[in-house]
């Protein structure tokens, strides 16, 4: 069977001469999510946990605050067919968090070396990962895509549909953290988040503000904490 | 030029232990566009060539389909204010969002209607990594914070015309592509090089540009090869000079030997 994820292509690899040579590339699917039936987005995904991806989307953008508001989800042929229960209360978007989590810095660096082992990432060097920790120690989701925001989509619906208690979990991700990494942190309820990358001072402030501990530039035994550093120990 | 990173208090960890540190980290700027009075969208950006971030934007999403549809752009009171020279708003500014891979949303825009790309241009393999060297040698922002993209408009002859770095890859594109149009550059005689990976969107700003080659030090996708092939655009990925240095998972690889990967419309390469 053909791969959702990678297809074959040819390319010319010139090094000192040009050679012919094939490898497989990542595929990029069109998901067209519908809401009570009316368009509401299309997303550019890789096509793996489909289903946990627009319930974290939903869930992070506070269309969705609990699983009694969904009524149906179907993803079929790159279509996802959303039905909300229709007395679902009117979303309030979280704007602090409260959290007591505090993770030993060792568990950090598992949680961001874990979700390094990506088999695609190995082979096409195209996608990024992230990955959902309770309490910093279980993985809940590990997830990769072409984006590192639905990459913490994927991690946060699947999250969301085992009901894990969000203020215990740590996000970790392979990306750079602007802004919008951490509005969607703060929306899911979620005080860490551990990456390879770097935040932008954006990201620092609102998380800073809300209650979100960013540890960035995670790499061999070193890291650097920019916002509420007493939730590693 | 504002300045593009600042210094901010944080704790980093050696040895086992925290200790109080500065970190320089890029600086990111919501910058609200706002078209013929209304609202458009708000845009995270670096700061630095906001009018050319918003000329290209606008072109590449297809909202104006050349600078001479621009009656007036102006920064005011931190945002940005467009006045079109048709006073109704095109009909595509309603056109449905789409999430894309880099972040944000991007306006839908239907492939079909891309123009094929019409260009004499041949480089050599010599004059790709030389303008992918000269990128990383001007990205002193990457250097500095290691969170940034950039990408840069080469002349035929490799000469820059203009290196840009900022947050999102689209963002770094959006900013290039709108340098040229400004400038009334002849887009089918330059290149493009890019740290960023060549996703759908990203191969439909170049081709709606009618740049005939892009580089990238990275991949490219299945969907952006496509439109690619489908608008003559050569597309090379992975270009890695010797000496070149990525950060991989834990650490940093070098490049031993210079390869890159020609994907499509290899003619243009020597």
């Amino acid at each position: 069977m053909e791969s959702k994820i990678l297809k074959k292509v040819d390319f010319i690899l010139a090094n000192c001469e040009f050679l012919r040579a094939s490898e497989r590339i990542v595929k990029e699917t069109t998901l067209t999510i519908n809401v009570n039936g009316k368009h509401f987005a299309i997303a550019m995904i890789l096509a793996t946990l489909e289903k946990e991806f627009v319930i974290g989307n939903l869930y992070t953008q506070g269309i969705i605050q609990s699983a009694a508001d969904i009524t149906s989800l179907t993803v079929k042929n790159n279509i996802a067919e959303v039905t909300l229960s229709e007395n679902k209360p009117r979303s309030e978007k979280q704007q602090t968090i409260a959290s007591g989590l505090k993770v030993r810095h060792e568990d950090v660096f598992k949680c961001v070396r874990a979700i390094l082992k990506s088999e695609v990432f190995t082979e096409t060097e195209a996608v990024h990962s992230a990955g959902l920790f309770f309490d910093g120690k279980d993985a809940v989701c590990i997830a990769e895509d072409l984006g590192r925001h639905n990459a913490l989509d994927k991690v946060i619906g699947r999250g969301f549909l085992q009901g894990i208690d969000f203020s215990r979990a740590l996000a970790s991700s392979t990306g750079r953290q602007p802004s919008e990494m951490i509005y969607k942190c703060l929306h899911a309820g979620i005080p860490i988040i551990a990456t390879k990358g770097v935040p932008t001072t954006l990201a620092i402030e609102i998380a800073e503000k809300a209650g979100i501990t960013i540890a960035g530039l995670v790499r061999g035994n070193a890291m650097t904490v920019y916002s509420h550093p007493e939730r590693i120990v | 030029m504002p300045s593009a990173f600042k210094l901010v208090p944080c704790r980093k960890l050696s040895e086992g232990h925290f200790s109080r540190a500065e970190a320089s980290v890029i600086i990111e700027r919501e910058l609200p566009v706002y078209v013929n009075g209304q609202h458009l969208f708000t845009a995270s950006i670096a700061p630095g060539m906001e009018k050319e971030f918003v000329a290209g934007y606008l072109f590449g999403q297809g909202f104006i389909n050349g600078v001479q549809e621009i009656h007036s752009l102006e920064i005011e009171n931190d945002g940005v204010n467009v006045v079109l020279r048709e006073k109704t708003l095109p009909r595509t500014i309603k056109a449905s969002f789409r999430i894309v891979s880099g972040g944000g949303k991007t306006a839908y825009f239907k492939e079909s209607s891309l123009p094929k790309i019409h260009s004499s241009l041949k480089l050599n393999k010599k004059d790709v990594f030389r303008a992918m060297n000269t990128l990383f040698e001007k990205a002193s922002l990457y250097r500095e914070t290691e969170g940034v993209h950039a990408a840069g408009l080469f002349t035929a002859h490799g000469l820059p015309l203009c290196i840009v770095e900022d947050i999102g890859r689209h963002n770094t594109l959006d900013k290039a592509i709108g340098y040229a149009l400004l400038n009334k550059i002849d887009g089918s005689n330059v290149f493009l090089v890019s740290t960023g990976r060549m996703a759908s969107e990203m191969v439909t700003k170049i081709c709606r540009a009618g740049i005939p080659l892009v580089a990238t030090k990275t991949a490219v996708t299945d969907k952006g090869l496509e439109i690619g092939i489908k608008c003559g655009l050569t597309i090379i990925g992975f270009v890695r000079d010797a000496g070149n240095k990525i950060n991989t998972d834990m650490e940093v690889r070098t490049f031993d030997k210079s390869v890159m990967r020609i994907y499509s419309g290899a003619e243009r390469v020597a």
